[in-house]
């Protein structure tokens, strides 16, 4: 028989092992940077002949594009230097941490009532499990977190009004509408997270069981929750299980408290097999290795990257390349042939019409 | 369109077309109203009287299509639409050899492209396309699958077996059922005969008040109709032979609607109080609209234990 939690769409579809994770972001980068570089040449031979047949006009449209070409003619496409694994993950982690900071920004009845802890934990799997299957050249994170907090808060039932967000994040509505089907998408439109909240709470209401000192238990429920939060900005959440992370987080809430949880732990697990436990335990290190040895991105770090991502954008995505213009043209022109197609059958109609009565 | 209510010789009732006809002698139902219309291989119609004529002397060609017919095999159509008669003859003489189920496939994928692959040979048959390449396929999917074929046939013979069987026990257990509470409203009724009888007698005989006496008679009453109810008697059960030794004990299972098909998750008890000033009290209000903090204590600690052991599993397995 199975165990329920293997049903859940984050078992099934968000679960890694850590090589296969490393592996997957990989591979993805790899094919994320062989697109855009392709995207870029194509850019650039468009722009040459834009600039070259065109009226001063479109040159001047040019300079008004921030696309990296343009802005900086000297620089050869094939030498731009592309965002490796590492930097995107690091700039993902400083906006991750930015979504505490949007949130503060709202009115304080919004934050208080709204936004809670569980809010924010989802956003901010949102974002992770969003740039596990795209890449930041193709969709800036500073628009993503907002789209996926909005998203967070719909999916954990506290609604909060566009406008609202549009208010504090400054992108425009329509952008944040057009964005949240690319993000539920890249979600496989999977938007529940198992968080370890619940989870660190039972063990609180467990250990009433067993431990007789309630004040210790709360004090140490409460600084648990800390610890979780601090793991939901790490990867544990693709790896571990919620349970396993929310008794960590006690663990290490436990020993802060200078309160030793083992007598706890070899209760609850006497019926279990010696090897089980060990590796139980073995888990648990894991994890709060994870958590404590989690490296923040500084704003001048993230500042680099952010420069650097410049060059290196998707031309694709943005609306003021060539590429998006060409492609824009194109399709009115299409529309304008079709319409003159159309006309002209029209015309021939009439005329045919008029020639049998004449 | 005008219809009258007939039954045929086969004893199949439907309302049929006064102006259908046959389309050989242009005779009409109306006009000859025992006329029967059957259907040949290839799927036309014809009426009875025009099939003894035109092969009264053995095999001959189809008068619409010109194929090789023998009056033999002429059948009675089940449905009035032929092309529906037609993709369901198929699909029976199809289901005899593509006859394979879910579980003979490693994943739900392969069970659809094979679903999908008798559809695509239903649809050419239906159709007439590619017919050579078609009895081909089948000959040599027949030909490949052999074993697989008898076997999954056999089974469905079993299973057809099971079912006969499960619904004969029910049939016998229901009479069964129906002959004790017959029984017993007999043995009921007859009791009371004899105690009022006997009330009659003791109240003729005996210097008591009448009144005791029929209040001791009542509760008597009572002990004995509920002893009725208590006496009832063992199912009987008839086991058959039916040659299902083979059948495992799944297949013999009987469904349980309310069983889980996970696994319970343990390492916990649940208690009906605990201290906490984490969750809003169950006011009034509150409890109106089905609050209960029992759910979320329960949720919280399934929560706190379920997959607890994920990762170190299977590494215990592999040692054993």
């Amino acid at each position: 028989m199975k165990e329920l939690y293997t049903e859940t769409s984050q078992y099934r579809n968000w679960n890694y092992t850590k090589e296969k994770l490393q592996e997957t972001r990989k591979i993805n980068h790899k094919l994320a940077v062989k697109r855009v570089k392709k995207k870029i040449m194509e850019e650039s031979i468009l722009q040459k002949q834009m600039s070259e047949s065109s009226s001063p006009a479109y040159s001047e449209q040019g300079e008004r594009v921030n696309s990296p070409r343009v802005n900086s003619p000297k620089l050869n496409p094939s030498e731009i230097e592309y965002l490796t694994v590492e930097d995107e993950l690091a700039l993902c982690k400083y906006y991750q941490t930015q979504i505490r900071a949007m949130i503060n920004q709202f009115s304080v009845e919004i934050r208080d009532n709204k936004f809670t802890d569980k809010v924010w934990a989802t956003a901010v799997t949102f974002v992770k499990r969003f740039y596990l299957r795209n890449t930041v050249m193709n969709y800036h994170p500073k628009e993503i977190i907002v789209t996926c907090l909005f998203l967070a808060a719909k999916s954990e039932h506290s609604f909060v009004s566009i406008d609202e967000f549009v208010k504090v994040s400054k992108v425009p509505k329509n952008r944040i509408f057009e964005l949240e089907l690319v993000v539920s998408g890249s979600l496989r439109y999977e938007y529940t997270v198992h968080h370890p909240f619940i989870a660190a709470f039972g063990y609180y209401l467990d250990m009433q069981n067993v431990i007789k000192d309630t004040n210790k238990i709360k004090s140490i429920y409460e600084k648990s929750i800390s610890f979780i939060k601090a793991s939901i900005l790490t990867d544990a959440m693709f790896i571990y299980q919620p349970s396993q992370i929310a008794l960590t987080a006690l663990r290490m809430a436990a020993k802060q408290d200078k309160f030793d949880l083992s007598n706890y732990l070899l209760y609850k697990f006497t019926s279990d097999s010696h090897k089980k436990v060990e590796s139980l335990y073995k888990v648990l290190d894991d994890i709060e290795g994870t958590i404590k040895n989690q490296e923040q991105t500084t704003f001048e770090q993230a500042k680099l990257i952010d420069k650097r991502l410049l060059r290196c954008k998707n031309p694709e995505k943005n609306p003021n390349s060539a590429i998006s213009r060409k492609r824009r043209l194109d399709k009115e022109a299409n529309v304008e042939a079709e319409r003159k197609k159309k006309k002209k059958h029209e015309d021939e109609y009439q005329k045919e019409i008029s020639s049998v009565f004449n | 369109m005008s219809g009258i209510i007939t039954t045929d010789y086969n004893g199949r009732g439907g309302l049929q077309d006064l102006d259908e006809s046959c389309p050989i002698c242009k005779n009409t139902r109306y006009l000859t109203p025992n006329m029967k219309l059957l259907v040949s291989e290839c799927y036309h119609k014809m009426c009875e009287s025009c099939i003894d004529r035109l092969f009264a002397n053995g095999a001959g060609p189809c008068p619409i299509c010109s194929l090789t017919l023998r009056k033999i095999n002429f059948v009675v159509p089940t449905f009035e639409d032929l092309s529906v008669e037609k993709e369901v003859r198929i699909r029976k003489r199809l289901a005899q050899q593509f006859n394979k189920r879910q579980e003979d496939f490693p994943s739900l994928r392969e069970y659809n492209d094979y679903l999908e692959m008798v559809e695509d040979i239903v649809w050419k048959i239906n159709n007439n396309i590619n017919k050579q390449e078609t009895d081909e396929l089948i000959e040599k999917y027949t030909k490949e699958n052999k074993d697989n074929i008898i076997h999954n046939a056999r089974r469905q013979i079993d299973e057809e077996k099971l079912a006969a069987y499960k619904q004969a026990c029910e049939k016998r257990e229901k009479r069964a059922q129906f002959e004790n509470y017959k029984k017993s409203l007999e043995q009921e009724r007859k009791a009371k005969e004899e105690l009022e009888v006997e009330l009659i007698n003791e109240l003729a005989n005996s210097k008591t008040s009448a009144l005791k006496i029929i209040a001791a008679k009542k509760a008597n009453i009572h002990k004995n109709s509920d002893s009725f109810q208590d006496s009832h008697q063992e199912n009987v059960q008839i086991k058959e032979w039916f040659g299902l030794d083979h059948l495992t004990q799944e297949d013999t299972q009987e469904f349980d609607p309310i069983a889980s098909e996970y696994m319970d998750i343990d390492h916990y008890t649940i208690k009906e109080k605990y201290i906490d000033s984490y969750l809003p009290a169950p006011t009034q209000l509150l409890r109106a609209g089905g609050y209960n903090q029992k759910f979320i204590y329960e949720r919280s600690l399934q929560s706190a234990f379920s997959g607890i052991f994920d990762n170190c599993e299977s590494a215990d397995e592999m040692e054993e």
